[in-house]
């Protein structure tokens, strides 16, 4: 009885890994199997290929763009995010009149699906008479309105910005509770010793704050890195596949009867995601053994 | 207190146990055979056959949810349920996939590769194409391997052709489009005395629209040259006589005369950003002369402007060897699989919804004329215009657009062709080579 009491608490996780080896572990093998494969998803027979369709991958112009678009995306987002997500918490967390409205309304986006706001924002950018260049045609500024998303090279742009608009309120939040969980009299410890506001920040707050940007930037990548919805909404991958992500891609070519090989290019977003999700958890884990 | 609490949640938990285990063991008697006799069967209520009916055409939703209504209430013993999704092909590749094969598909492509596994029933013997209005149809609809095998049942002949605004081209002073030189004059006229208006509207966003100008310009023009048939045994085999990437050849004609068009301001301005709702509104509402599309897309319209004044031609020919082209092809259609749990039941389904009322109602819903005998109504605005087109005889007629790759269809053509009209595409050379490249890595 003893012994089964020392283990209980090896017992109660099974339950857990359990669910984790259904729902995870065992997709992951299928998967890695599949990625091996040239099935099609429709004829129940295929042939294993080895790791032709990863070759196959590196030998397609369109997937390395598909990878380079990824990338863009996927790593000046979360530093945009943070960025501004950052301010807007110093912002919030000063007692300005209105800071709880404010909040909310920076705050409501992020409950609305991404394909919606992609939805909204391609009403709103619409040359024929959509908000945006009404609204600078109204200034005087019709000369600054641009097609954006017409261009192969600022459709990326404008998906970067509609998606900062958007989801900026997430980070806000957190990092406004690791503002709101900095003792007070830390803060006015460096006061007294002479720090100014921006001395304080940087060398009093930021180190405390570490928690909440690891949080930050390890959910903001690996929903960056894995960007469709926006992207479906605002441009589908268009102008042609100029602004076509990895996650559009796999989709584009599952269902044009290439199974074996959008699961390979599963795989390889995988690692994709894997790399920059270690790398910053390993620098924060430092920084934060650090302060 | 808390004994208690526990206890009455305890009580509650087992409650909701045996209520849910008695309405399953009150189900389990009603499938057991070997209860059915012993529960009186004279009275003993008919179990209701559940069909799902999955749907990829949005325009015929309302209509079918309402003849399926009808259906029910005529068969108090089957209930059909409409399943809409509007990825079509895709979602049903998903079910497949998941084992939740649909018991009829309607309005939605079956993949090939479903067709060559023979997961769906074979209708070439069936009573309902001595109905037909041209029996050629029937060859048209069959499947392209195996042309002894017809694996759905059409319903309409839906044409794509050249849509106009009526009281536009009146204003502009337009008259007679026939040849592509025409056209482009006509285009300027529009542009000069209407300059609010777009000459051509092309709706690039939902790529599908720019993959249907090439489907209808270049691969129609084969089609013309080597007969509708023999155009697809050279398309299948990649024939070199096709010449995709030679210089001067019809992909890359057809490239230079879209970038062409839009340096001469002949096409709207969001060519790549418009959508096509945009197209429907803009040639519906006067703010457009032409587009090129289906018939499907005139309910659209009329929802839009129910007093719009359209017309409609066949495409002009971009190739000097072509005629004026109006593309046919089967509308909407009818498709089950091989191996049904219900096939009495289907098979009555089938019969009500291939019924000459039930054909006339879909006919009207879809604005093109339905392919039996029995059914045929004045189906829209556009029937005196067609009849005239087939009367005057002097367009080519296709009854089915030409083979393309699976997977390699017109949303893939038009995601090329916006690459053109934006700019990431610099040349009509490089357009053809692009597009030639795409064919045959879709059919390896």
């Amino acid at each position: 009885m003893t012994g089964i009491l020392r283990k209980l608490h090896l017992y109660m996780a099974v339950p857990a890994i359990l669910l984790f080896s259904v729902f995870f572990v065992l997709p992951l093998a299928q998967g890695i199997n599949i990625s091996l494969t040239d099935w099609t998803g429709t004829r129940p027979a295929y042939n294993y290929v080895g790791f032709q369709n990863f070759i196959d991958f590196f030998q397609d112009d369109r997937a390395f763009h598909a990878l380079k678009i990824t990338l863009i995306f996927g790593l000046i987002s979360p530093v945009l995010l943070n960025l501004f997500g950052l301010i807007y918490a110093l912002l919030m967390d000063l007692k300005l009149v209105g800071r709880g409205l404010v909040r909310t309304i920076i705050y409501l986006p992020v409950i609305i699906s991404p394909l919606i706001m992609g939805y909204i924002f391609l009403i709103m950018l619409n040359s024929n008479g959509g908000a945006i260049p009404s609204i600078l045609n109204g200034v005087g500024l019709s000369s600054l309105y641009k097609d954006w998303l017409a261009s192969p090279h600022d459709a990326i742009w404008v998906i970067i910005i509609v998606n900062l608009f958007q989801f900026v309120g997430g980070p806000m939040i957190i990092y406004l509770a690791g503002l709101q969980s900095v003792p007070s009299e830390v803060k006015e410890a460096a006061s007294i010793d002479g720090a100014n506001y921006f001395q304080t920040l940087w060398h009093v707050t930021m180190p405390l704050l570490i928690p909440a940007i690891r949080i930050n930037v390890i959910t903001n990548i690996i929903g960056s890195l894995g960007v469709f919805d926006v992207i479906v909404s605002l441009t589908n991958g268009g102008p042609g596949y100029w602004t076509e992500s990895l996650s559009m891609y796999i989709y584009r070519v599952s269902f044009e009867g290439q199974t074996g090989y959008a699961t390979a290019v599963g795989v390889i977003l995988f690692v994709v995601v894997l790399i920059p999700v270690a790398g910053a958890l390993s620098l924060l884990k430092k920084a934060d053994y650090d302060s | 207190m808390k004994r208690s609490l526990m206890l009455t949640v305890v009580i509650i938990l087992l409650v909701s146990l045996i209520a849910g285990c008695g309405g399953n063991a009150d189900k389990n008697a009603a499938k057991d055979p070997n209860t059915a006799g012993k529960n009186n069967s004279a009275e003993a209520p008919k179990e209701t056959v559940k069909l799902t009916l999955m749907n990829g055409m949005v325009e015929i939703v309302d209509w079918l949810n309402e003849e399926i209504e009808t259906f029910n209430e005529q068969n108090p013993g089957i209930k059909v349920q409409q399943e809409f999704l509007k990825e079509g092909s895709g979602a049903l590749k998903v079910k497949i996939a998941a084992g939740d094969m649909p018991d009829i598909i309607m309005g939605i492509g079956v993949p090939q590769d479903y067709l060559d596994q023979d997961l769906m029933r074979d209708f070439a013997n069936d009573k309902i194409w001595d109905r037909l209005v041209d029996p050629s149809f029937k060859q048209a609809a069959a499947d392209p391997t195996r042309p002894d095998k017809v694996f759905a049942i059409p319903f309409n002949m839906i044409y794509q052709g050249m849509f106009y605004n009526k009281q536009v081209l009146e204003e502009a002073g337009v008259t007679k489009v026939e040849t592509w030189e025409e056209f482009v004059t006509a285009l300027k006229t529009i542009k000069e005395k209407k300059p609010e208006v777009a000459p051509l509207f092309l709706g690039g966003k939902d790529a599908w629209t720019l993959g249907q100008l090439v489907s209808n310009l270049p691969l129609g023009a084969y089609q013309q040259q080597y007969g509708i048939k023999e155009v697809d045994k050279l398309l299948r085999g990649n024939d070199p006589q096709l010449g995709f990437d030679q210089p001067g050849g019809r992909i890359e004609t057809f490239a230079k005369n879209m970038l062409d068009l839009k340096a001469q301001g002949l096409v709207n301005e969001n060519t790549v950003t418009a959508t096509y709702s945009d197209q429907t509104e803009a040639i519906a509402n006067g703010k457009a002369a032409f587009v090129i599309q289906g018939m499907w897309a005139l309910g659209d319209m009329l929802k839009k402007n129910p007093n719009a004044s359209l017309g409609f031609f066949p495409i002009p020919p971009m190739f000097t060897d072509a005629k004026p082209y109006m593309i046919g092809d089967r509308d909407g259609s009818i498709s089950v699989p091989a191996k049904s749990e219900h096939p009495e039941e289907v098979q009555k389904f089938i019969d009500f919804i291939t019924s000459p009322d039930a054909l006339k109602g879909f006919s009207k819903v879809r604005n093109s004329p339905s392919a039996y005998k029995d059914a045929q109504i004045e189906w829209s605005i556009l029937s005196d215009d067609v009849d005239k087109i087939k009367a005057e005889g002097k367009a080519f007629i296709a009854t089915k657009g030409t083979y393309t790759p699976s997977g390699y269809g017109w949303d893939q053509f038009g995601k090329t062709v916006q690459d053109l009209l934006a700019g990431g595409i610099k040349s009509p050379q490089d357009f053809a080579k692009s597009f030639k490249q795409d064919w045959e890595k879709a059919q390896r």
